[in-house]
């Protein structure tokens, strides 16, 4: 690969690194917003025109406030923590295809960070990872509440990420790749002539698995409690101040993201608008270019959803006790998983033989 | 290695962004510590005992329980790549997934009946 | 179905009808639990040891090495798998009996026995050293469950938590030996590794002679040989009787088969029937013969002082180790043969002093030296049962212990310029005749104070008279054992 490529593979990883994490922002204002809807009050509104701007004032505030470090932590581990936290969510974005390819010139460029033929397997291990920053910041906190949340936090996610990968073997089954680009194109064309051929309609069992599981996976409402207000203060993050809490919590809406793109990629056709296909739309419009930021834009439609979708269902549900928490993933998840694989197995042997 | 290039590439700008926020936060945030800031929080109160409690055996159960089930899951996954082309050569491939199944739902009803799960 | 899956499965079908069996214990414990206090799991298991026995004895031939060179089909695996089973039904026999064992405790001791059953018939069958590590981690992870059975007990959690560090320590260094000699070799076989260390016999790194003797390590630390013989007191005295009996018996012979196949494959060259040289350079009786010596000091010596009958038993236990090792030294089918007949003798005459140990111990809630005062009269079969095996393990004449000992000083005397370690050996059990005649002292020479009832079950008589006899009659009646075992030795691969 010459210098070109390179260039174009550096900048375009900065650029969906960027895009990505500048859905956090989007999210801050969003979830106080719809939040607010949920509970029929105004929410932001001062800062900026319909409180837009409020996501810009509140990372000025984190980024100028004071950073105290409490005497007896564990230094090290302290400091390192909340970056431990954002390293593993940043690196899970590599496998999540945005798009099919632009040109430049005649060269093809894929609009992913990598094509990796394990782009599933890659995401789930890498977020696996996530764990290491909450347990470092609550053992390292050296405060008894944040040792709890960390451990119940870290028993929550290690319960979770069972259900996550059966619920996805299903797919996996059906497409026989674990390449993410794969899978996507897999899912064009119409089912039954009425639906788009999404994963959805084959796997609604192992969407639902997937959608529990990346609600417990992110510590979200209804799982929340290793973070809960009113009980741990805030769970391992207690003791941490303007940009590492900011960091914590950037991780939380990265890994938020990636489970949405994951499922959009996986169940609901990635960057594909349902209905047209691809060469309809290329001869529609004429340019590749466009075309790809055409896909970006109904890709980020899709993960917006799901996230609202997360936004509504945390101001919506109470929360999980924590003993209720593991008898879900270990009773019921981890059952309705593998009878999603038996009843696909079975399916499939069915199918192909007609 | 083609494949995995981007993935370097994508480290070493995440560790910048690290390295940015925190350099930034720095500097841009005061710096006046004084007691109570540098204390353990507690709600206010004075922090009572040790902070490094001895925790429950239960998490450590449901830590060695998901190292068996995630094993188990990661052995799933090429079984579930290659099955629809196993399929074409025969039923050997459904019958040794749902023998691999069998062995997982039996220590699977084991914990639950032998109740290792509960917190109390 | 491939011909070779059906071939791979059908020479694994002991395996396979222990898995089974272990799987219906699962069940059974799990769906009937008022059951668990009554016979069944005895019945299962011992039910499912002759099973195994049998599709032992069925295996086909004619295949050398099956699921793709990682396990070997001879008769030497055969022999072990048959002496396993064999052991683990009667330990379980000695764990039904035993009082220690909380009652409805047994179906998971009957579990966690026969999945190190599995473990160890993996270790002696292996011909990969992935499949040996995997048995040895099967064998030792369970173990460390079962040596601290006794969970209420200080003891017996200390016990498990010695095992369970010294385990991973050996662990750990024992696949870095692995992948040394991956690294090597450029494979984990062990017939590959032979070829490759034959072929390049000159030259050869300093790092290789450390790779191989930190696999010794990891396979020392289940026979308990120097220099990983440190835990076995500790743990032997912590657990209950009948586990410490299945662990003196049964990860031994596994250790020790595992060691011979290792060693003999990569290490040294089949010279002709039954007979091998060491690769130059490597110079393995040399190594053995000292290694053989010095458990057998350490543990002869450190057994002179001890108290605690158990105690007494481990370093014993040790000692004989040494005696074993030292019919590997002539690396000839003799000193194979000896090996073991040697470990058939072991184990009758070893679980039998352990389950002694075990009654009395029920009995007088203690295992020192002073709780057998005045046994043997108390109890005639008590003491009968355990005069045999202590003279069985001294090597007293027309025992099997005799024999088994008599046949490994013939066979290393064969080996030019080991009488150095004949007579040493020979040193060594005159020493053991001390420590055993001590509880033999106390048993008859000494009265007791209080006389407690013994309530001896049936169980426990018959079960001791039927390990005495073939103590005894093996020393007079050896010839066909001997000749299974040197079959068994010439169909090693």
């Amino acid at each position: 690969m010459d210098q070109f490529d390179f260039i174009v593979l550096a900048v375009k990883t900065l650029v969906i690194l960027v895009l990505i994490i500048q859905v956090v922002p989007v999210m801050i204002y969003l979830e106080r917003k719809i939040a607010a809807l949920i509970q029929d009050r105004p929410g932001p509104n001062r800062v900026g025109p319909l409180g837009l701007l409020q996501p810009v004032a509140d990372a000025l505030k984190l980024l100028m406030k004071e950073d105290p470090v409490p005497s007896n932590v564990n230094k090290f581990l302290f400091q390192i923590a909340p970056f431990l936290a954002v390293m593993p969510a940043c690196l899970s974005l590599a496998a999540l295809p945005l798009g099919d390819f632009f040109e430049i010139g005649d060269r093809k460029y894929l609009l992913q960070i990598a094509d990796l033929n394990v782009g599933l397997l890659y995401i789930f291990a890498i977020g696996s990872l996530g764990i290491y920053g909450t347990l470092f910041g609550g053992w390292a906190s050296n405060n008894k509440f944040s040792l709890i949340g960390a451990m119940r936090s870290a028993s929550q996610i290690v319960s979770y990420e069972i259900p996550l990968a059966l619920g996805v073997t299903g797919a996996v089954m059906m497409y026989g790749t674990l390449s993410l680009r794969e899978m996507v194109f897999k899912q064009s064309g119409l089912l039954l002539g009425v639906l788009p051929n999404w994963g959805v309609f084959y796997q609604p069992l192992g969407f639902l698995v997937f959608f529990v599981a990346a609600f417990a996976e992110t510590n979200r409402l209804p799982f929340d409690l290793p973070e809960t207000e009113a009980e741990l203060v805030a769970g391992f993050h207690t003791e941490y101040g303007s940009m590492s809490f900011a960091s914590f919590f950037m991780a939380e809406y990265m890994a938020m993201t990636t489970m949405s793109a994951v499922m959009t990629t996986v169940y609901f056709g990635g960057w594909q608008i349902p209905y047209l296909s691809d060469e309809a739309l290329f001869s529609m419009i004429g340019s590749r270019n466009i075309l790809a930021l055409i896909q970006v834009a109904v890709f980020f439609t899709k993960v917006m959803v799901f996230m609202c979708i997360y936004v509504w269902v945390r101001w919506t549900l109470p929360r999980f006790r924590f003993d209720q928490l593991m008898k879900l993933s270990w009773g019921n998840l981890i059952p309705i998983g593998l009878i999603n694989i038996v009843l696909t197995a079975i399916g499939l042997y069915f199918w192909d033989k007609r | 290695m083609e494949n995995f290039l981007p993935v370097l590439l994508l480290l070493f700008f995440a560790v910048c962004l690290c390295i940015g926020i925190y350099t930034v936060s720095h500097i841009l945030g005061p710096k006046n510590p004084n007691a109570s800031k540098l204390s353990t929080y507690e709600c206010g109160v004075e922090p009572e005992g040790s902070a490094r409690v001895p925790f429950k055996t239960h998490f450590y159960l449901v830590a060695v329980l998901f190292l068996l089930f995630d094993v188990e899951g990661v052995f799933f996954i090429p079984w579930a790549i290659i099955y629809r082309d196993s399929l074409k050569e025969g039923t050997d491939i459904l019958i040794a997934g749902g023998l691999y199944m069998a062995l997982l739902v039996l220590a699977l009803s084991y914990i639950f009946r032998k109740r290792l799960l509960r917190l109390h | 179905m491939t011909p070779e899956m059906m071939t791979n499965l059908k020479l694994f079908a002991p395996e396979i009808a222990l898995t089974f069996f272990l799987c219906t214990l699962f069940v059974y414990d799990a769906v009937l639990p008022s059951l668990r206090k009554t016979l069944f799991p005895l019945i299962v298991i011992v039910f499912g040891m002759g099973l195994a026995i049998w599709a032992t004895a069925d295996v086909a031939t004619g295949v050398q090495t099956y699921f793709s060179g990682m396990i070997a089909n001879d008769g030497f695996g055969n022999f072990f798998r048959i002496f396993f089973f064999a052991t683990a039904a009667i330990c379980a026999i000695v764990a039904y009996g035993s009082k220690e064992l909380e009652t409805s405790g047994r179906t998971e001791f009957g579990l966690l026995l026969l999945c190190i059953t599995f473990g160890l018939s993996l270790m002696a069958n292996a011909t990969h050293l992935l499949t040996l590590y995997i048995g040895i981690e099967t064998a030792s992870i369970l173990s460390f469950a079962m040596a601290g059975f006794a969970r209420h007990t200080l003891r017996g959690n200390e016990a498990s938590i010695k095992y369970l560090i010294f385990g991973a320590l050996s662990s750990g260094l024992m696949i870095y030996g692995f992948s040394l000699i991956y690294g090597y070799t450029g494979s984990l076989q062990y017939a590959e590794i032979g070829k490759y260390l034959t072929a390049h016999a000159d030259g050869r790194p300093l790092i290789v002679l450390f790779a191989l003797f930190l696999i010794y390590g990891g396979i020392a630390y289940k026979i308990s040989a120097f220099p990983m013989h440190f835990w076995t007191p500790d743990v032997y005295e912590g657990t209950t009787s009948p586990v410490a009996t299945f662990f003196s018996v049964g990860p031994k012979a596994a250790g020790v088969a595992a060691l011979i196949r290792f060693f003999l494959t990569a290490c040294a060259t089949k010279t002709g029937e039954g007979v091998w040289t060491s690769i130059p350079g490597l110079s393995l009786p040399n190594a053995v013969a000292m290694i053989a010596a010095v458990t057998m000091l350490i543990g002869n010596l450190s057994a002179i002082g001890q108290t605690n009958v158990k105690r007494i038993l481990a370093y014993s236990s040790i000692a004989h180790v040494g005696y074993i090792l030292m019919g590997l030294v002539g690396m000839e089918k003799t000193g194979l043969t000896a090996i073991l007949f040697y470990l058939v003798a072991y184990c009758l005459m070893n679980i039998g002093a352990f389950w002694v140990v075990g009654i009395v111990s029920d009995i007088k809630k203690s295992e020192d030296l002073s709780a057998f005062r005045g046994m043997g009269w108390s109890s005639p079969t008590l003491g009968v049962c355990m005069a045999v095996f202590l003279f069985s393990l001294t090597g007293i004449p027309m025992f099997s212990g005799f024999i088994g000992k008599f046949l490994l000083f013939g066979a290393l005397l064969k080996a030019p310029g080991f009488l150095w370690l004949a007579i040493f050996g020979v040193l060594n059990s005159v020493v053991s005749l001390y420590y055993y005649s001590k509880i033999l002292k106390a048993m008859y020479f000494e009265r007791d104070e209080q006389v407690v009832a013994l309530d001896l079950l049936p169980l426990h008589r018959a079960g001791l008279v039927l390990l005495a006899i073939p103590t005894v009659v093996l020393g007079l009646f050896f010839g066909p054992v001997i000749e299974f075992a040197e079959k068994a030795v010439l169909s090693f691969l």
